[in-house]
């Protein structure tokens, strides 16, 4: 069922925008000198209201209720399709940053655009993920008070980020020499495993809550 | 064989309750479910198909327990609820190309025909369709993926009297092969005067009775009298008006066959309903 579900997502659901947004929001990576971070934020602050705006517009929960399928399987295919989108985002972010680094070649101000900063927003897309979805799923409506949940939690978890780069000598040269790039890949595949279980506890938190709710 | 039997559905809400509901349904029957506004038919209805949590009791259709095989109860039931449209900027082409996925069971030959028969046109948008074709595409696409049972919540209310009829006939039509049952819930009596095999009336949560339609109209008598009479039957009659005359109400029959000097008409449906809306619990 769940092939079904993710053709109605990107089919029926998610407008075509939101497919293009990861491609804006990494050509933000083009910016010389900036807080990357920032650039990847905007996948919650612009798509994650929009999209599930527009769940609540079009009737979606009572459209594939009346679907063959189990509440568990809703839920699975909203994680999956933001978690597909956030893998977009980064995605294009890699391609941006090889532009940025053939460009400029200079290293940035604040966290760089290497392996590790892609480690840091698998890991920063994850906590808003295992914030956002359990919030959402006490209704499987309200998605204002989630969004900013998520927003809040992963913020504070960027910003804690880029203070311990610029102001721990020893993180910053493990974070950004090339002589730890190793480390930067390490972190790199750090990132997606924690990003992969903060998703299977948002799922098992949601499907939790989902459940117990009448709708 | 039962193609839906509940059994003793209880739900309790803080300011409402569902109360032992006991229904079941045959193959090849159409099922009229009625009750006034906030009686309690789409709690009923959502607690069937699990969108809500009963308290208590068992739901099962086609012989199977819902709780245990939602997913393949849901492939054979084709459903439809009164006031949700979804996706009503889409054209009815793509809603179909996704929800055909869903089934395996779907028939696209049998999808053709329908929409060509209702005279749909897979261009239009949802939002375009008057409210007699929306629910003629949603029962499009219930019989494309062969579903064997119809939940309908109110499909005829905001209908004109000429597509209620026209969607009365087209339910007569559906279960004549025997094949299929409908279930729909209704408000407007006179929908089930001219199609539905069997009535359940729901009160304040409660199913006051479900049985054929010439058993349910059996079971009452519109009774008159004069005000003198009154005070002797009083007690048993389910709700009453008194006019200078004397009195107009509704009696179950067991009691009527006490009383043969009032005189007595038989109900119709409306009666049963609105007695029933004045009756004291």
């Amino acid at each position: 069922m769940m092939k079904q579900l993710m053709y109605k997502e990107f089919k029926l659901s998610i407008h075509k925008f939101f497919f293009i947004v990861p491609i804006l929001t990494g050509a933000l990576l083009l910016i010389p000198q900036w807080v990357f971070l920032v650039a990847m934020m905007y996948f919650f602050w612009i798509s994650i209201p929009n999209i599930y705006s527009t769940y609540n517009a079009q009737n979606d929960l009572t459209f594939c209720m009346l679907m063959p399928i189990k509440k568990e399987d809703y839920v699975k295919s909203k994680i999956y399709s933001v978690m597909f989108l956030e893998g977009l985002s980064i995605l294009f972010g890699v391609v941006f940053a090889i532009l940025n680094h053939l460009f400029y070649g200079t290293p940035n101000f604040v966290l760089d655009l290497n392996a590790a900063f892609f480690g840091v927003v698998f890991i920063m897309y994850g906590i808003f993920n295992l914030v956002f979805f359990p919030e959402y799923f006490k209704t499987g409506y309200r998605f204002g008070k989630a969004t900013i949940y998520g927003n809040v939690v992963a913020i504070l978890f960027a910003l804690l980020v880029e203070v311990l780069v610029a102001t721990v000598p020893t993180i910053q040269v493990w974070m950004e020499s090339s002589n730890y790039l190793w480390f930067q890949i390490v972190f790199l595949f750090l990132g997606m495993v924690l990003f992969g279980v903060a998703n299977l506890i948002a799922f098992i938190q949601s499907k939790k809550r989902f459940e117990s709710i009448d709708l | 064989m039962n193609i839906l039997e509940i059994k003793d559905l209880s739900k309790k809400y803080p300011s409402f309750e569902l109360k032992n509901v006991n229904i079941s349904l045959e193959e090849g029957y159409i099922m009229g479910f009625i009750g006034a506004n906030g009686a309690g038919k789409t709690t009923t209805l959502k607690s069937m198909l699990n969108l809500v949590h009963k308290d208590t009791g068992e739901v099962c259709f086609f012989g199977m327990s819902m709780d245990q095989n939602e997913r393949q109860v849901k492939h054979r039931i084709g459903f439809m609820f009164g006031d949700s449209v979804f996706y009503s900027k889409r054209k009815l082409k793509d809603i179909t190309d996704v929800v055909q996925r869903f089934y395996d069971t779907w028939d696209n030959e049998m999808y053709q025909n329908l929409m060509e028969k209702f005279q749909l046109d897979p261009n239009k948008k949802l939002e375009q369709l008057s409210q007699g074709m929306k629910v003629k595409y949603s029962i499009t696409l219930a019989l494309s993926h062969q579903a064997e049972l119809l939940i309908l919540d109110e499909p005829t209310t905001g209908l004109d009297p000429v597509a209620r009829d026209e969607l009365l006939e087209l339910f007569q039509e559906l279960i004549e092969d025997g094949k299929r049952s409908i279930l729909f819930s209704t408000h407007i009596t006179s929908d089930l005067e001219k199609c539905a095999d069997y009535i359940t009336f729901i009160r304040d949560g409660e199913i006051v009775e479900s049985s054929t339609k010439d058993d349910f109209l059996e079971q009452y008598r519109v009774v008159r009298g004069s005000k003198e009479q009154l005070k002797a039957v009083e007690h048993e009659l389910v709700a009453y008006k008194t006019n200078s005359f004397g009195f107009n109400g509704l009696m179950r029959v067991e009691f009527f066959e006490k009383h043969p000097e009032l005189d007595a008409a038989a109900p119709s449906i409306d009666d049963i309903m609105i007695y029933y809306a004045k009756a004291v619990k």
